[in-house]
């Protein structure tokens, strides 16, 4: 059943295809294929480095479950996201916490650690502030909203997979991602910063 | 400040909030892959951690588990789900091995007096018509296997042509069973097809279940704790026996048939006698 060793050169659907016929070593080589960029979604949403890590587990679980409903031929990782992002936003909602929180907690300890990658205190204050300024406008707007401009932005997720991880149609996810921005860019007025 | 970014273009916008994801200190990816695999050799597959249910794909599931298995070698105490997972697919047809909380208390076989009418061996576990071995071979479907290891049984028992058990008393190298006193060993030949459960075992927590190799075949031992047993009457009824021998129980596949082997016996002598059938 295992067959011949995998190497992790190969791609998505030779893995899926292997790990379909009972090979855990290639869905292992998935799940180190994915794991940040799944861990990463997971900590936008959860705002907790030991929920993602949990989040992106279950997730990884869930995928492997579902291996016989997935179609070969479609791409792994926006379904995986898809699942991610699904399984984050269930649990955050039983747990009633604040992902942005935490990215603003972990956006202030970068930049409390790493003072030195601007070029000058200045305008390191400079871009401090417009990133407090950033981050109250993304506080004050809806999940989803953020969601889009986290993926987006953030991760540097695909159209595609932003699609499938806001559970939205792909040819929606251009106009959700302006409108979120119309709707960031609102908040960016003294009004919007000062409620935030 | 403020009025600067008002004045941003969806350009320096785009720039500003790539920017601002550059700087997210994002946690250490944790190595998923290590506890993924751990969790799927758990079965955690079957529940997710709220206990919903989710659906598993249990050929692919067993397969981990039995890797699993192969790697731990000898025992492993595995999760109640994982022996769920396990059960549905052992890859032995009309067996199914169910975690249970709570096993109910067996009903001792009456103990009988040295003056009792002397009955076969099993006649008390309701395992059938007692047949003579000869009888038993012409009325079922495959050919019967017996352990050349212990010879010929002490009594045979016929359910239907596909279902036959061969009981051997207890002897100087077979310890009484648990349960029976008149039965040292019970072998339980099934001609099972792939989707019916002729038998079910409940395995409680303190139970072990581990894989074995019985020949070429793969196999799974149970020991370490009383088990309850299910089986399947001729009308294709559930049964939960409360009689039944529970003690350690091999089971495994050969010649197209489900066997089962329940004794006092440890794996390797259950493994050797099991080996030993002709």
């Amino acid at each position: 059943m295992e067959g011949r060793p995998l190497e992790a050169t190969q791609p998505d659907s030779r893995l899926i295809e292997h790990a379909r016929q009972g090979n855990a070593a290639a869905f292992g080589l998935l799940v180190q294929r994915y794991q940040e960029v799944a861990f990463r979604v997971a900590y936008l949403i959860a705002g907790d480095a030991h929920d993602a890590e949990d989040i992106a587990q279950d997730a990884f679980i869930k995928a492997y479950a579902g291996l016989a409903r997935f179609r070969s031929e479609a791409p792994f990782r926006p379904w995986l996201l898809q699942i991610v992002a699904n399984e984050a936003r269930n649990r955050r909602r039983s747990a009633g916490r604040r992902a942005h929180l935490a990215l603003r907690a972990a956006a202030d300890q970068r930049n409390a650690v790493s003072g030195d990658a601007a070029p000058s205190p200045e305008s390191a204050a400079l871009a401090d502030e417009q990133r407090h300024v950033l981050l109250d406008a993304l506080d004050t707007l809806r999940e989803e909203d953020r969601q889009a401009i986290a993926y987006r932005y953030f991760l540097d997720l695909s159209e595609a997979e932003m699609a499938d991880a806001l559970g939205c149609a792909r040819g929606t996810v251009k106009s959700r991602l302006s409108r979120a921005l119309a709707r960031l860019r609102e908040q960016l007025t003294p009004r919007g910063v000062a409620r935030g | 400040m403020a009025d600067q970014m008002l004045r941003w273009s969806d350009a320096e916008l785009e720039a500003a909030l790539r920017s601002l994801g550059a700087r997210v200190a994002y946690p250490p990816t944790p190595d998923l892959a290590e506890s993924v695999r751990a969790q799927l050799a758990q079965g955690a597959a079957l529940m997710s951690s709220r206990g919903r249910v989710v659906v598993l794909w249990p050929r692919v599931l067993a397969a981990v588990l039995v890797a699993a298995l192969l790697v731990a070698g000898a025992a492993l105490a595995i999760s109640p789900d994982a022996r769920e997972a396990v059960a549905q697919r052992l890859g032995l047809r009309g067996v199914a091995i169910t975690h249970v909380e709570q096993l109910p208390t067996p009903t001792a076989e009456p103990t009988r007096t040295a003056t009792s009418t002397p009955e076969p061996p099993g006649a008390a576990l309701n395992l059938g018509t007692l047949s003579a071995l000869a009888d038993a071979r012409a009325r079922l479907s495959f050919g019967l296997l017996v352990p050349s290891a212990l010879g010929d049984p002490d009594a045979a028992y016929i359910v239907n042509p596909r279902e036959v058990s061969l009981v051997y008393a207890p002897r100087a190298t077979l310890p009484r069973a648990p349960q029976s006193a008149s039965v040292g060993l019970l072998l339980t030949e099934f001609h099972a097809t792939l989707d019916e459960t002729l038998f079910q075992k409940g395995v409680p927590p303190n139970a072990r279940l581990e894989e074995v190799r019985v020949g070429a075949s793969r196999g799974f031992f149970i020991s370490g704790a009383p088990h309850s047993f299910f089986y399947r009457d001729a009308s294709g009824t559930v049964h939960q026996d409360r009689s039944r021998l529970a003690g350690n129980t091999l089971l495994w596949e050969q010649n197209g048939l489900t066997l089962r082997l329940e004794s006092a016996l440890d794996r390797d002598e259950s493994i050797r006698i099991a080996e030993s059938l002709r």
